[in-house]
């Protein structure tokens, strides 16, 4: 039972700057998932806060404790790797052993303690094996068992899925989201899976270039983005982004006006990014009020929706759609978007 | 009957059939090499084996005509030359334990961590072979006799251990370069230290390579012959011993050490077997 606070972290490697001057508070058996494209410093991060890299700047607290020099062993957490890192000339029992044993825990203890992880994590019948024996799948329920075996206060988790196949890894997200649940520690999961950040964590945090660019419970991350690159990267099909010219209480997209209220920050007149979710648009044959007209170019069908690509003008938006809607390639439809479903995500310097 | 006859005439058809032409040259390359290495060896253990006299017929034949054990005899019997051989292992065994207690930890230092010098560090490892020994026998003799070391096995073992530490370096690195280093930060962060988890997780994952590297200071002291001879009077080793006496002994002395020197190190080489295979990715527990 802990908090983790990280106050003002700053690393560089060299001349990169790996971590920017990064705080986040992370509450008592919260589940924070840190979520980036690679290279953007989630995993340095999480090894910071594991304790195998020391920042140049600033300091990390758990449970009011500044371990920010404090060896990795002795900060009261466990750590699942991407690779697993079982150690192969161990036997799955004296894998999710080790740390007890490190430890000083009685014999006895060890095996009443590492039978019942290995029977949470169902993998009982393996323990005799060697790690080279097992398969993907298995080798991910040992690495989780051998740390929630030492029941930590904090557990850190650097992308666990990603070496599984797609059917295990939506079976394991489930698993791990409840287990880590129940066994009501705090834990940091790192991923550059958005669809993993929405559906584990409590919260997301956002980060790109080293530095946090959002810190929101997923819905929000997802509905309120607060940039471009946020909007972007979260969701699929990405919220789409237009170009559009500030009014008084509504935006030009191509030339139509679309209301989006009164904001603050922005001058009428000024270049801005809206943004609107594909599952926000209203598409139609009738041309309706405030509605925006656009050209098919390509039509898919996913099963669950309809996803269109058409042109707005010189700009691509995508629609998703009842999978009943008749629609063709070339036909010519209209748009309109859902109440207050427009988000304006800045100055429109950036690419995108 | 017939038709577990007819079925391993087939198997023998495919097996014949899936020889390629690559693995046939690789199995005649090792063929050639083994025999270019054991003919010698076997020619050795003929002479030492025949009776006395044998040696100098000619033609020489080329199996044994009539086993005796005499020139072995003769030779182990010797005045000197047992203790030579306890000695050499002696030395040979304090060779692979001080090289390997020096080395891993630098080739630890060299697979972990980037520090100042690194790379010339590794140049100047490779450079050492480079320096003949002649040029600093003398002034180690001195040392060792200032040292009241000379003429010990100690002051062999040392220098076999330096000429060794090298490679065993070299080897110790690449090693530990290969064990992951997620493993270490795993044990880490389970409660090891760093040296818990090189001795719990590193070691333990290392030791086909690090057999290997024990394997070559073995066999290079074992074989080395000018510092023996130069640091010891006495107590010297076997192969220093042969070299002394080797001028003034008969054909059949001179077999039976040869045999002696070689069975050793084949000894050694079979029970490092099976974690040599590993260390080079071949066969498998």
């Amino acid at each position: 039972m802990a908090d983790i606070r990280i106050e003002q972290i700053t690393k560089r490697y060299g001349g990169t700057v790996a971590l920017d001057d990064v705080s986040l508070m992370v509450h008592d058996q919260e589940f924070m998932v840190l979520l980036g494209p690679s290279g953007c410093g989630k995993t340095t991060l999480l090894r910071m806060i594991a304790g195998f890299e020391r920042p140049d700047e600033g300091t990390i607290v758990i449970d009011g404790r500044d371990v920010t020099e404090v060896p990795p062993g002795k900060r009261g957490l466990a750590m699942v790797f991407q690779s697993y890192a079982l150690f192969p000339h161990l036997k799955v029992f004296d894998n999710i052993a080790f740390g007890l044993r490190m430890h000083g825990v009685s014999p006895p203890d060890v095996k009443q303690r590492v039978g019942s992880a290995a029977e949470l994590m169902q993998i009982a019948r393996l323990l005799d094996r060697y790690p080279t024996q097992l398969s993907g799948g298995q080798r991910q329920r040992v690495a989780v068992a051998r740390a929630l075996v030492m029941e930590p206060a904090v557990i850190l988790m650097d992308e666990p899925l990603s070496n599984l196949d797609a059917l295990l890894r939506l079976q394991m997200r489930a698993e791990l989201k409840r287990l880590l649940h129940e066994a009501k520690t705090t834990a940091v999961y790192v991923t550059h899976d958005q669809i993993e950040a929405l559906s584990m964590g409590d919260r997301t945090a956002v980060m790109r270039d080293g530095r946090l660019l959002q810190v929101d419970t997923p819905m929000m991350v997802y509905e309120h983005p607060g940039d471009v690159f946020v909007a972007q990267f979260i969701g699929t099909p990405p919220m789409n982004v237009l170009r559009a010219r500030m009014g008084e209480r509504e935006v030009d997209v191509e030339g139509h006006a679309l209301s989006i209220g009164v904001q603050n920050g922005y001058r009428p007149g000024e270049e801005v990014a809206v943004g609107v979710r594909a599952e926000k648009i209203e598409v139609s044959h009738e041309q309706g009020d405030g509605a925006l007209p656009a050209e098919v170019a390509v039509v898919e069908p996913l099963g669950s929706h309809l996803l269109l690509t058409l042109a707005l003008g010189s700009q691509v938006i995508k629609v998703a759609t009842h999978t009943d809607f008749q629609v063709k390639p070339h036909d010519q439809v209209w748009l309109r978007p859902e109440q207050g479903s427009l988000r304006l995500l800045g100055r429109a310097a950036e690419e995108y | 009957m017939t038709t577990a006859v007819a079925t391993r005439t087939a198997t023998a058809a495919r097996g014949r059939r899936r020889v390629e032409p690559g693995r046939l040259l690789l199995y005649g390359c090792a063929i050639l090499v083994t025999l270019f290495m054991l003919t010698p060896v076997y020619l050795i253990a003929l002479a030492a084996l025949s009776p006395a006299q044998a040696i100098f017929d000619y033609p020489h034949p080329l199996i044994p005509t009539g086993i005796s054990l005499d020139n072995i005899q003769f030779f182990l019997t010797f005045q000197g030359i047992v203790p030579a051989l306890v000695r050499s292992l002696i030395v040979g065994g304090l060779t692979v334990v001080l090289s390997l207690l020096l080395g891993c930890p630098a080739g630890y230092a060299l697979a972990r961590y980037w520090f100042r010098g690194k790379d010339l560090l590794q140049l100047m490892l490779v450079n050492v072979r480079a320096i003949p020994m002649v040029i600093i026998a003398v002034p180690l003799l001195v040392t060792f006799i200032e040292l009241n070391l000379d003429d010990s096995v100690i002051s062999v073992a040392l220098v076999h251990a330096a000429i060794t530490l090298p490679l065993t370096i070299l080897i110790s690195a690449s090693v530990f370069v290969r064990v992951p280093a997620e493993l270490e930060e795993a044990a880490m962060s389970l409660g090891a230290g760093r040296l818990g988890a090189v001795l719990r997780v590193v070691l333990p994952n290392s030791v086909p390579g690090l057999a290997t590297a024990a394997l070559f200071a073995f066999v290079t002291s074992w074989n080395e012959v000018f510092v023996a001879v130069i640091l010891t009077l006495r107590n010297t080793t076997l192969p220093a011993a042969l070299v002394q006496q080797l001028q003034e002994s008969p054909v059949g002395f001179r077999f039976a050490g040869g045999l002696c020197l070689t069975i050793p190190a084949f000894v050694f080489i079979f029970f490092m077997r099976p974690y040599l295979f590993n260390a080079f990715g071949v066969g498998g527990r």
